[in-house]
């Protein structure tokens, strides 16, 4: 435990003194208040933009529902790449610079380099997520003032995505040196999960359903009842992830 | 006390031998030599040691305990200084001591003291700029601090002065001779002249196994031959009595005969040399020899 403190305390301040945990915070801060926002001034931009065309067009008002869904947008378009960016390179940086060598060869665990990491990089995706969302929620609340069906459960269902992409991070690193390679595998395991959404027989079963989940919550087409298959599988499956990678990493040639 | 115990150990990578049946021992205290060239086997012999590596055989026992690959408790007993440490370069050297000494099973009220000690034998006391701005000596000898931070018994160290300035390499050997009163040291290097400057035994790896070993507390490792400068005459003459290799110029050597018969000879045929020196083997004859 004590080692996972100290390593702990070690990534926090890594992170303040390479500003990732600023660009982080920064970054999430301006998809929460953008996607409100974004969804406020629209109908105007809109109806600027075809004004002098002559063209008739109905805009409709906007609502709580489209707010979420800006924001749901935002964090799969914006969120998860640069957190990928800043953050996917945890495991594989400390590899291909040797930094590791010199703690390893004094009695520090492997795994608890791999646990330190973990609990770091999940601590900063809730943190952030929530705040994010938490920004997003006071704004539609303050704009629109009505309520949306599930908020909670949709919001977690995209934190819990975030989470299996977290436990892909470390697989990766754990099988490869470099942090190319671990994006580029994360990316392939995203593409393959979007191929196979489209067969509805397997789609409960794919983690990248909660991705279209988050929406079908708040606009009430699905209820909480239809997240437990999903849910349940992309929780045992990041479990599972993060099992394999610390095993991976024990057994992993570092020199 | 053996340190370190080596039997057997081999190594192979892509069906290349690299490591072959390489068996060594380690007494406490010792500054140990790993000679070889580049390439022999240095480093994975290093690796294996820290349990970084796996073996494909043989045993491994530190402070006799056996290594096992991966998450190994007998790296508590080693220190390990690599080639080029590398560091987490926003940090300064007591920050990163200290976050090494964190690490290990060293008391919170012994860290400052024992920071302070270590700094002080690097010559990195009072330095507070960060290890970025570092010179590649200062970084070695911050390398140094750190592999000892937790007392071990043996200080592992991979060519440590291969990237070193005369002046850096020269410090360096001293930090490693001057502490051996707390730990046992074992370094790999090429450079064959620092193991005479400080080490107690010497190993020559070559071809995957330690092809010889010398103990270096006794200085003379025998006669090359006696060199000899003579002109056109007296080579002549002296070389129908005696076998003489050229060296370089009018110098020459004769092998196999002792220095009482060459005087004897010399003044039978009236030969005053010019020059006349008893030449002794150094490491690096020996090192030639067993390689060759």
């Amino acid at each position: 435990m004590n080692q996972i403190m100290t390593l702990l305390n070690k990534e926090l301040v890594e992170s303040l003194k390479t500003f990732k945990l600023l660009a982080i915070i920064i970054t999430f801060l301006i998809i929460g208040v953008l996607s409100p926002f974004i969804v406020l001034i629209m109908p105007d931009i809109l109806e600027s933009a075809v004004v002098d065309s002559g063209i008739e067009m109905v805009i409709p008002e906007p609502t709580a529902d489209q707010s979420y869904m800006q924001f749901f947008s935002h964090i799969n378009q914006l969120g998860f790449i640069v957190f990928l960016l800043l953050f996917g390179g945890i495991l594989t940086n400390e590899i291909s610079r040797r930094t590791l060598i010199n703690l390893l060869t004094k009695g520090l665990k492997r795994h608890n380099v791999v646990l330190s990491k973990v609990l770091f990089i999940l601590i900063i995706w809730t943190v952030i997520y929530f705040m994010s969302a938490m920004i997003t929620y006071l704004y539609t609340v303050y704009f629109f003032d009505e309520t949306v069906h599930h908020l909670p459960a949709a919001l977690s269902t995209t934190w819990l995505y975030g989470i299996f992409l977290i436990s892909l991070i470390f697989l990766f690193s754990a099988a490869f040196k470099n942090f190319i390679a671990v994006i580029f595998s994360i990316i392939g395991v995203v593409v393959v999960m979007m191929i196979l959404t489209v067969f509805p027989s397997i789609e409960m079963f794919v983690p990248q359903h909660l991705l279209s989940l988050n929406m079908e919550l708040i606009i009430g087409e699905k209820d909480l009842s239809d997240t437990l298959t999903p849910v349940a599988v992309t929780l045992s499956a990041s479990i599972l992830v993060f099992i394999l990678s610390i095993f991976i990493f024990n057994k992993k040639t570092l020199v | 006390m053996d340190i370190l115990k080596i039997e057997n150990l081999s190594k192979s990578f892509n069906d290349k031998n690299v490591i072959d049946n390489l068996s060594l021992i380690v007494r406490e205290n010792e500054i140990y030599g790993f000679i070889g060239s580049n390439g022999s086997g240095k480093t994975t012999t290093m690796n294996m040691i820290l349990g970084q590596l796996e073996p494909n055989g043989g045993d491994i026992y530190v402070c006799g305990e056996k290594v096992n690959f991966g998450n190994t408790e007998t790296n508590k007993y080693i220190g390990y200084l690599p080639d080029v440490p590398e560091f987490y370069n926003y940090m300064t050297a007591p920050q990163y001591l200290r976050l090494c000494a964190k690490l290990t099973d060293l008391k919170k009220n012994e860290r400052e003291s024992r920071i302070d000690y270590l700094l002080s034998i690097v010559g990195l006391s009072g330095e507070r700029s960060k290890i970025k701005a570092y010179s590649r000596g200062m970084k070695q000898r911050l390398g140094v601090a750190q592999a000892l931070i937790h007392q071990p018994e043996l200080l592992i160290c991979d060519e440590p002065t291969s990237a070193l300035d005369p002046k850096g390499r020269m410090e360096l050997l001293k930090i490693l001779k001057d502490i051996t009163a707390e730990t046992t040291v074992i370094f790999s290097t090429h450079v064959l002249t620092d193991v005479e400057r400080i080490s107690d035994y010497a190993g020559i790896l070559y071809e995957g196994n330690i092809v010889k070993e010398i103990d270096l507390s006794k200085t003379d490792f025998g006669d090359k031959g006696i060199d000899l400068k003579l002109d056109s005459n007296e080579y002549k003459s002296l070389s129908e009595r005696i076998e003489l290799s050229h060296l370089q110029g009018d110098n020459y050597r004769a092998v196999d005969i002792s220095l009482r018969d060459l005087y004897q000879l010399l003044y039978t045929l009236d030969i005053q040399p010019s020059q006349l020196e008893l030449s002794k083997k150094s490491l690096e004859d020996i090192y030639l020899e067993v390689t060759r």
